[in-house]
């Protein structure tokens, strides 16, 4: 997650316990660890928490992941704070917290799992904030899909539907531009409404069930 | 010593989260004086702490059990209780139990337990009544040493 903001070009800071994990952090991404506490508001300040624009709290620990925001929320002014939930009754509770961003892990394994079990895939990822319910969807288009090549302005998406990532069946990751090409076996990482999810599932993934 | 579950002493009930020396001694001294007491912790040893009268009689109902967990916390009768008080020695899961049993349980009274005197300043801010060793001895040590 560090390396994907690093590359999207925002400043990170990562705090984390594990001196070990720390120096092999700096060692692939530049000096970008501080060791400690992240409920020690010394800590959060050495990571220049008062100038950060969001954080994020993904330790196992709901109570530390918790504490960690509100700190950041309440004491730092920090405008945005997202955390995961492990243990997935929370959800509530850090909704009412002020948590701006919750997300239910139990909800992402099970969506992955539901998608792992189907062979041909449609999978919701997590809610999307927002007014008009919103999801993010993984979608896999079947192997035997035809035509076996489209162009991505070349299909007629519905709207209320973003296509935002395309993982290409040798691995590779994609930003899908119109020109781009999406092929049988690739997976398609997409923002939708619940109104178009099904002509969007249709499109890419006919026969597939979530 | 867990033959009951629900303390039928007292008319005013205290769920209490934790079993240290601290939380132990809370609960020794509300039971006193006529609370019925539920006390949660994560070991069953923690509770040799307190005196084997006062649970077989079910005047302090002992139950092994994560006082985070919404599950555990209606084990220990919170959805009855009058006072919640989080004592564990660990100042994040105090935090996490106390707005559970505030927000989800919506007990009256919630006591948190908070060492860091940060996180004390945030949560009194949040409308959450906090106390801390620290600071309480803190405060005293400076009031005996100026008089």
């Amino acid at each position: 997650m560090a390396r994907w903001l690093l590359s999207a070009g925002h400043e990170v800071t990562v705090v984390e316990q594990d001196r070990v994990l720390c120096n092999k952090l700096d060692e692939s991404l530049g000096s970008v660890s501080v060791v400690g506490d992240a409920t020690d508001s010394a800590v959060l300040s050495k990571a220049g928490t008062n100038r950060a624009d969001v954080v994020v709290a993904t330790t196992r620990s709901d109570d530390i992941n918790l504490v960690a925001c509100q700190l950041a929320k309440h004491h730092f002014a920090v405008p945005r704070t997202v955390s995961v939930v492990n243990v997935r009754e929370r959800t509530e509770l850090f909704d009412m917290a002020g948590i701006d961003v919750n997300i239910d892990v139990t909800e992402l394994v099970l969506g992955r799992m539901q998608h792992g079990l189907s062979p041909v895939g449609f999978a919701h990822l997590m809610p999307v904030p927002g007014p008009d319910s919103k999801a993010l969807v993984n979608i896999r288009i079947p192997a035997d899909s035809v035509p076996e090549e489209r162009r991505i302005r070349d299909l007629p998406l519905p709207n209320g539907v973003l296509l935002s990532l395309v993982i290409s069946r040798d691995g590779s990751t994609t930003v899908p531009t119109p020109e781009a090409v999406i092929r049988a076996g690739d997976e398609v990482i997409a923002v939708t409404t619940a109104e178009a999810e099904e002509e969007l599932r249709a499109l890419l993934s006919p026969g597939s069930e979530e | 010593m867990l033959q009951t579950n629900r303390t039928t002493v007292g008319d005013r009930k205290v769920t209490i989260m934790g079993c240290g020396g601290m939380a132990a001694s809370v609960a020794i001294t509300l039971s006193d004086q006529g609370y019925g007491i539920h006390i949660l912790d994560l070991k069953i040893d923690s509770f040799n702490r307190l005196p084997p009268g006062k649970t077989q009689s079910g005047e302090i109902v002992p139950i092994v059990g994560d006082g985070t967990l919404q599950q555990d916390l209606l084990k220990a009768s919170v959805e009855d209780a009058d006072v919640f008080m989080a004592l564990s020695d660990s100042d994040t899961r105090n935090a996490l139990a106390a707005q559970v049993a505030s927000n989800i349980f919506r007990v009256p009274t919630v006591i948190c337990r908070v060492e860091d005197p940060i996180m004390q300043k945030v949560y009194a801010g949040l409308g959450i009544v906090t106390l801390g060793a620290t600071t309480l001895v803190a405060e005293n040590a400076v009031k005996a040493a100026t008089g």
